[in-house]
Order: C-alpha cells, then sequence, then structure tokens
C-alpha cells in the first residue's frame, strides 16, 4: 500500500501532539511549574481537534470510495475513536475539577492507543511483515476503508460503538487515577518518615483523587449500560436474539456487574479508598479484555480481530 | 429443625433474612455472577466443535458435561444464582423503600445536629437584621434557587428548610425494579415463545419451523420468491436478500406480498419474525443447451447427479461460482464448470458462463462440440431465523425504565439546606445524598448570598 489517506497523515500529527502534551504533563509533574500544565493542556486540546477533523474526514473518504459508513466498523477505527473519547473526557474533567496533574496518569491511555493503531502503517513503511502469527495480528491492525459486511449496516451500528466506546473511555481515565490513589497513598504512609515533599506532593489528595475516581465510573456505568442495550437492540434486529451468551455480550456484563459492584460498595464499610481503586483498576482490566481479549484470543459472533 | 432460638430471641430464619437483605451480599453475588460467566467464555457453549472434543481427555469431558459447564448459563445452578440475586433485590427494597418514602413525604424541617453529619456544611453569619425582616428576605433567596421551602417558628427561631429533588431517591428504586422486569421479559420469551428455522429453496413455500428437532405449525405460510447474494467489487459479501411472500389459506396476503427481507430487516407477521440468517445452493443448477442450427432447450442437473441429454451425452456440474472474476479476471457473473460424456466414450470438461454466450460458442467450437452450453444460475436456498418473542417489550421498558433511573440517581441527589435564624445570627447548613463535592460549591454560593443578602442596607 503505497498511499495512505489524509485522515491517516492527520493522525500521525495527532500523535505528536499527545507526545508533547504527555511530555508535558511527565515535566509539570517533576517540577511542580503550573504553566507546564496549561500548556499540556493546549497541546492536549489541539491534539483533540485534529483528531475529531481526522474522524472526520475518514467519514469523508469513506464515501469517496464509495462504501460511505461512519468510521467505526473495525478494530483500527475503533481505537482511533477510544483514544479520542479518552483526552475528550481528561478535557471534560479538567474543566470541572482542575487537577492537571491527573493527565500524567490518563494521557499515556490515550497516547498508546493511537500510536497502536497507528502501527500498521508504520509497518508499511519499514517493509514489515505482519505474518500470520496472533502477535502479528495484536500487534498490527489493518487501517484500510472497507465496506460494511450485511451485518453492520445499520445506524445501531454508530449507537453501539460510540456508547461503548465513551463508556470504555471513562473506565480508563478511572483507572488512571485509581493508580495514582494508591501511589499517593503509598507515599502519604512514607511521608512522615521522608519529610513530605517531592513530586508525588503535587498528586491531589487522596479524597479528591477517590472522588474523581467515583465520578469517573459514574459518567461510564451509564453509559456503558447504554452500549449494552443498543447492542441488544441491534442484536434483536440482526439475529432474532436480543442475548445470546455471546463471549463479548458476557464480557460486557462482567464488567457491568464489577462496575455495579464498585458503586454499592461505597455504601459498604473499609470499601472506600484502596479497595475501591483496586476494583476499579480491575474493571477496566475486565474493560479491556472485552473490548480486545474477546475480539483476538476467544471466538464468537463478534470477533473481528486482525481480519478485517 | 426449624426455628433455634438463641439468646436475642433471634432465629436461623431471621439471621438468613437478614442476610438476604444485606448489601454484603448484594456484592458477594454480583462478584460471583462476573466470576462464573467467565468459564462460560472461555469453554465452548453448545455444540461442541469435533477439535475441541479430539483435544480434551474423555474424563475431563465427561466431568464438564455433568457439572452443566457446556450449557452454564441455562443450568440449575447459574439460574439459581439469578435467582437469589433478584431475591436479594426485592429483600433490599422492602427493607429500605418504606423507610425512603417516609423520609421523602415527610421533610425534616428543623436542622438537628446529625442531619448534615455526612458532609459537613455550615457557614455562620452574624447580622444586623430583625428576626422577622432577616426571615423573610432570606426565606425569599431560597425560594428563589429551591422548588421546595418551607418555614417554622421554635423556641424563637426561626427555621428555613429548603430541599430540591427528594423524589429523586427513589431513583435507585426504579433502577432495582427495571432489573426485575428484564428478567421478568427474558423468563415470558423462554416460557411463550420459540426460536427455530426455516429453509426454502427459492419458489419453495413452507409453515413449519424447525425447533432444533421437533417441528412446530406457524398457522401460516412463508414463500421464498427469491434469494440473491450481491457483492462489492473486492468480492466480499454486500447484501443477502430474500423476497418472501405470507400465504394465508394459499394466498397471498395483502401489504406481506414480495417482501424484502435483509439482515438488520427482518419480516414481521402475527408477532412471528423471520430474519436473514443464512443461505446456499439448493444444488439446482441450469442451463440453455442450443445446436447450431438454432434449435434450443433447457435443462436441469440435480447436485452431483448426471442430466441425460437427448443424444444420449451426460452432463453434470462439477463446480459453480456466483462471480467468476476471481478465476478469470477480466469476467465477471456466474460460471459453472461441466464435465459432458458423450455415448462415443469422449469426455470433456467445459466451463460454461451466464453472460458471455460467445465465449461459450467458442468453448463449443474449440471442444469439437454440436451443444453449446449457457449457464442460467443456479436455484439458492435461503436460511430463515424465525422466532416468536412476547417478552421483549418487557425488556425494553425495563431497558428505558433502567437508564432514566439511573439518570435520576447519578444525576439528580436530594439536596437539602437549612437556615436557622435568631436575632443577630443565621446558620446556615446544608445536605447532598450524593456529589458531595459538587454540592459543596453549590452550598458555599447560597451561603455567601445570606450572607450579602442580610448584610447590605437596603
Amino acid at each position: 500500500m503505497s498511499y495512505t489517506l489524509l485522515s491517516t497523515q492527520i493522525l500521525n500529527w495527532t500523535s505528536l501532539l499527545y507526545f508533547i502534551a504527555m511530555v508535558l504533563f511527565f515535566v509539570l509533574f517533576a517540577l511542580r511549574r503550573r504553566v507546564l500544565g496549561t500548556a499540556a493542556m493546549l497541546f492536549a486540546g489541539g491534539g483533540l481537534l485534529l483528531h475529531t477533523t481526522a474522524i472526520a474526514i475518514r467519514w469523508f473518504e469513506s464515501y469517496q470510495q464509495g462504501y460511505g459508513h461512519a468510521p467505526m466498523s473495525n478494530m483500527y477505527e475503533s481505537v482511533v475513536f477510544f483514544s479520542w473519547s479518552i483526552v475528550l473526557l481528561l478535557i471534560l474533567i479538567d474543566w470541572r475539577y482542575r487537577q492537571r496533574v491527573i493527565g500524567v496518569f490518563v494521557m499515556p491511555f490515550a497516547l498508546f492507543s493511537l500510536v497502536w493503531a497507528q502501527l500498521f502503517t508504520v509497518a508499511v513503511l519499514v517493509g514489515g511483515n505482519a505474518g500470520g502469527t496472533l502477535l502479528g495480528r495484536m500487534v498490527v491492525m489493518d487501517d484500510r476503508i472497507a465496506p460494511l459486511m450485511p451485518a453492520l449496516q445499520s445506524n445501531w451500528l454508530l449507537y453501539h460503538v460510540v456508547t461503548c466506546f465513551l463508556g470504555y473511555a471513562a473506565f480508563a481515565v478511572a483507572c488512571g487515577i485509581s493508580i495514582m490513589y494508591l501511589i499517593k497513598r503509598h507515599v502519604e504512609s512514607d511521608a512522615d518518615r521522608a519529610g513530605g515533599g517531592g513530586m508525588l506532593s503535587l498528586l491531589p489528595p487522596t479524597d479528591v483523587l477517590d472522588d474523581m475516581n467515583y465520578r469517573a465510573i459514574v459518567i461510564g456505568f451509564p453509559l456503558l449500560t447504554l452500549g449494552i442495550m443498543t447492542g441488544s437492540a441491534w442484536a434483536n434486529y440482526a439475529w432474532g436474539s436480543y442475548w445470546s451468551w455471546d463471549p463479548k455480550e458476557t464480557w460486557s456484563l462482567i464488567v457491568w456487574f464489577i462496575y455495579a459492584a464498585f458503586l454499592h460498595a461505597r455504601f459498604t464499610h473499609g470499601w472506600v479508598g484502596k479497595r475501591a481503586a483496586w476494583l476499579s483498576i480491575c474493571g477496566f482490566a475486565a474493560t479491556l479484555f472485552c473490548y480486545l481479549g474477546v475480539n483476538l484470543l476467544l471466538s464468537g459472533l463478534h470477533s473481528y480481530g486482525g481480519k478485517m | 429443625m426449624g426455628a433455634c432460638l438463641g439468646p436475642d430471641n433471634k432465629t436461623v430464619l431471621t439471621e438468613m433474612y437478614a442476610w438476604l437483605c444485606s448489601l454484603r451480599f448484594t456484592i458477594t453475588l454480583l462478584l460471583a455472577i462476573a466470576l462464573l460467566s467467565v468459564v462460560g467464555t472461555l469453554l465452548p457453549q453448545g455444540p461442541l466443535p469435533p477439535e475441541y472434543i479430539a483435544h480434551i481427555s474423555p474424563e475431563r469431558l465427561s466431568v464438564y458435561s455433568r457439572l452443566g459447564l457446556f450449557d452454564m448459563y441455562h443450568s440449575w445452578w447459574f439460574i439459581a444464582l439469578l435467582f437469589l440475586f433478584s431475591l436479594n433485590l426485592v429483600c433490599c427494597s422492602i427493607k429500605r423503600l418504606p423507610h425512603v418514602i417516609d423520609y421523602i413525604r415527610s421533610p425534616q424541617l428543623i436542622h438537628n445536629a446529625d442531619s448534615s453529619s455526612a458532609s459537613a456544611l455550615e457557614a455562620g453569619i452574624e447580622h444586623q437584621q430583625g428576626l422577622e425582616h432577616a426571615s423573610a428576605v432570606v426565606f425569599e433567596l431560597l425560594k428563589q434557587s429551591y422548588p421546595y421551602t418551607a418555614k417554622t417558628a421554635q423556641d424563637g427561631q426561626v427555621h428555613l428548610f429548603a430541599q430540591k429533588n427528594s423524589w429523586g431517591r427513589l431513583g435507585v428504586y426504579v433502577v432495582h425494579f427495571s432489573i426485575l422486569l428484564i428478567f421478568a421479559g427474558a423468563i415470558v420469551g423462554a416460557l411463550f415463545g420459540f426460536k427455530g428455522y426455516m429453509l426454502l429453496a427459492e419458489g419453495e413455500q413452507s409453515g413449519v419451523v424447525d425447533l432444533d428437532g421437533r417441528q412446530r405449525e406457524l398457522g401460516f405460510s412463508i414463500r421464498c420468491d427469491s434469494f440473491t447474494v450481491e457483492h462489492y467489487p473486492n468480492g466480499a459479501p454486500r447484501t443477502y436478500r430474500s423476497v418472501l411472500t405470507v400465504q394465508e389459506n394459499g394466498k397471498a396476503v395483502e401489504g406481506y406480498a414480495g417482501v424484502k427481507v435483509v439482515v438488520n430487516q427482518p419480516l414481521e407477521y402475527r408477532g412471528i419474525r423471520f430474519y436473514q440468517a443464512t443461505y446456499g445452493s439448493a444444488g439446482r443448477f441450469y442451463f440453455n443447451v442450443s445446436t447450431p442450427d438454432g434449435k434450443m432447450a433447457s435443462i436441469e442437473v440435480n447436485g452431483e447427479d448426471a442430466a441425460r441429454l437427448p443424444d444420449g451425452s451426460h452432463v453434470r456440474v462439477l463446480e459453480t461460482t456466483q462471480d467468476v472474476s476471481m478465476y478469470y479476471r477480466q469476467l465477471n457473473g456466474a460460471a459453472a464448470v461441466l464435465e459432458i460424456a458423450s455415448p462415443d466414450g469422449r469426455v470433456d470438461r467445459l466451463v460454461s458462463f451466464a453472460e458471455y454466450p460467445e465465449l461459450n460458442l467458442k468453448t463449443a467450437r474449440d471442444a469439437n462440440r454440436r451443444l453449446i452450453f449457457d449457464y442460467k444460475g443456479e436455484r439458492m436456498y435461503t436460511g430463515l431465523k424465525v422466532v416468536k418473542d412476547p417478552g421483549v417489550w418487557l425488556v425494553w421498558c425495563g431497558c428505558i425504565m433502567m437508564l432514566a433511573g439511573m439518570l435520576v440517581a447519578f444525576f439528580m441527589p436530594h439536596k437539602r439546606v437549612w437556615v436557622v435564624l435568631s436575632d443577630g445570627r443565621a446558620d446556615v447548613y446544608g445536605h447532598s445524598s450524593k456529589n458531595a463535592t459538587l454540592f459543596r460549591t453549590e452550598f458555599q454560593r447560597m451561603a455567601e448570598a445570606v450572607r450579602t443578602s442580610l448584610t447590605t442596607m437596603d
């Protein structure tokens, strides 16, 4: 493939902006200069604008190739959208809470996903070959615009994918915040010895982190619920069954149960703070398995891993 | 066995009931269901693929089988878990709901020490206004921001109360009820509905559904008028389209004749839905056979059998394709590979194209044969999934209810503000059932507004 789509080229620039934003967040963390936080958010915001443009252009490009559809139909497009949702949520949470340093723990998720998605084009430029191996399939994604197979030709595709991925992104943010929480708790227990201060003092207080973790999940949980419901409605139109215990459906329910347990655990003694942070991290691990593990490792109606 | 009375007169049943209504049980159940569900995604469910059976030891196979692991979501123990989950939901609601409704109906108009203990929001204001005037001013202020306000006089002090979204506390119970509704929908569907298949070759009709071996009469019949597969230029499937006609007593039903059914667009008739599920070749191939002097006949070749031609030769179809461009790059359309055995013992293999009669003519000449074969296509069959699910509407109602309940539960917390006024002093207290941090900002703004209203002179 010698021709790279315009949208893909724009995404390369987006990755660069996100990388700069991430570096600025890390330096903010190390040097504790507030102006770095502002600069980092500006780069993240600029990157998000480019990112949005790239997605819109790719939608348009699909029409140019003769099969117009929303850019959410294969692994590559979904990872690009996932990355976009994370940055969007980071900006929204920054607007509400103004705790810039969480960028250190959230931006890497967005950057890593986008760079991973772009790896296919990198592989082509370098003359690489993914091969038929599982690792090959997991590492490299096909970024070509392909026509939709009959099962995907539905408006439900857009509603289902958007709601699910916004939910996944919220859980990613909650996971990043939970990691910060655990680090801060660990540091606090050592703080009396070390005399406090240092990089980690820039981390927000634990109760603020705990609250942000909860808020992120409160955003993600209804979105995931909507994602599962739109998926069921679509399945009912396509296959006549709104629930068939397909591995993907089952895993999305598993994720739902884990976060439901999290929300209920808030009312039980001993389940706030550390345990809540671990549950949030487990929830995201389950989310990742639901998103990627099922497609790449298990089989079922949903698998599109690597093949498209 | 029955009741064993302990020192507090507690019976075993009371203890069990307490556990049944507890939040700890809920969390245990949620995590247990989640963990067990993982097993069903790792082991194959339903009919086992032969590769799996080959790779697993017979002892392990039998153990897993007896534990119900190969259809675990319909196993008795999984359903029992879901039943316990529903029981826990119902018991928790019965235990807590009356209290919550009482709490909502009788708002706590007078602030006491434990009302705001959870979020300790308070502000003290010194003022120079008289009690009457101060109360009136602050009451007006509260009325502007909160839909429910009340003024109570007690012990020489005036207690003002304002609240928002008190009924929002019921949001959680709506979510829980919706889960039960969804389960009910699933049960109704399982008991009173069915799922099966119907295979129809083009032109064929049937009134019977295949339900896993058993058969069920529909009371009407469906005829497949035609079935087509369309492809994209790159060969990937684009559309699977069946054209169906519903028939009652042998006559087509008005409005249900020639209905196009594609994936994502089923046909619905009398509460039963027909989905485009699969397709295949019915194994009947059609050809036009012509002689150089212009005589033509249509023949049908069935499956792998040989069709006998008038001149004594036999024709068999070896292979067909819908899209010959995969083999001959410049060409399109369908084609078939024929084997023709003449009475004189000569056997030839020829390709017959659907869209290129001139090529077929050339083929016949090159093979030194009289007869020219034009491929006219094959008869397809369509596989329809037939579903009746009377419970599906309960499920959708449950879903909508769940979303509404969640919106209320998460984003409409019960907010309350109390102002205790006496001569020269006003104390403001606040409480929110959720989102304490966000309410803190709102509370501080309200307290500031109260302070401003009491300390500026009109």
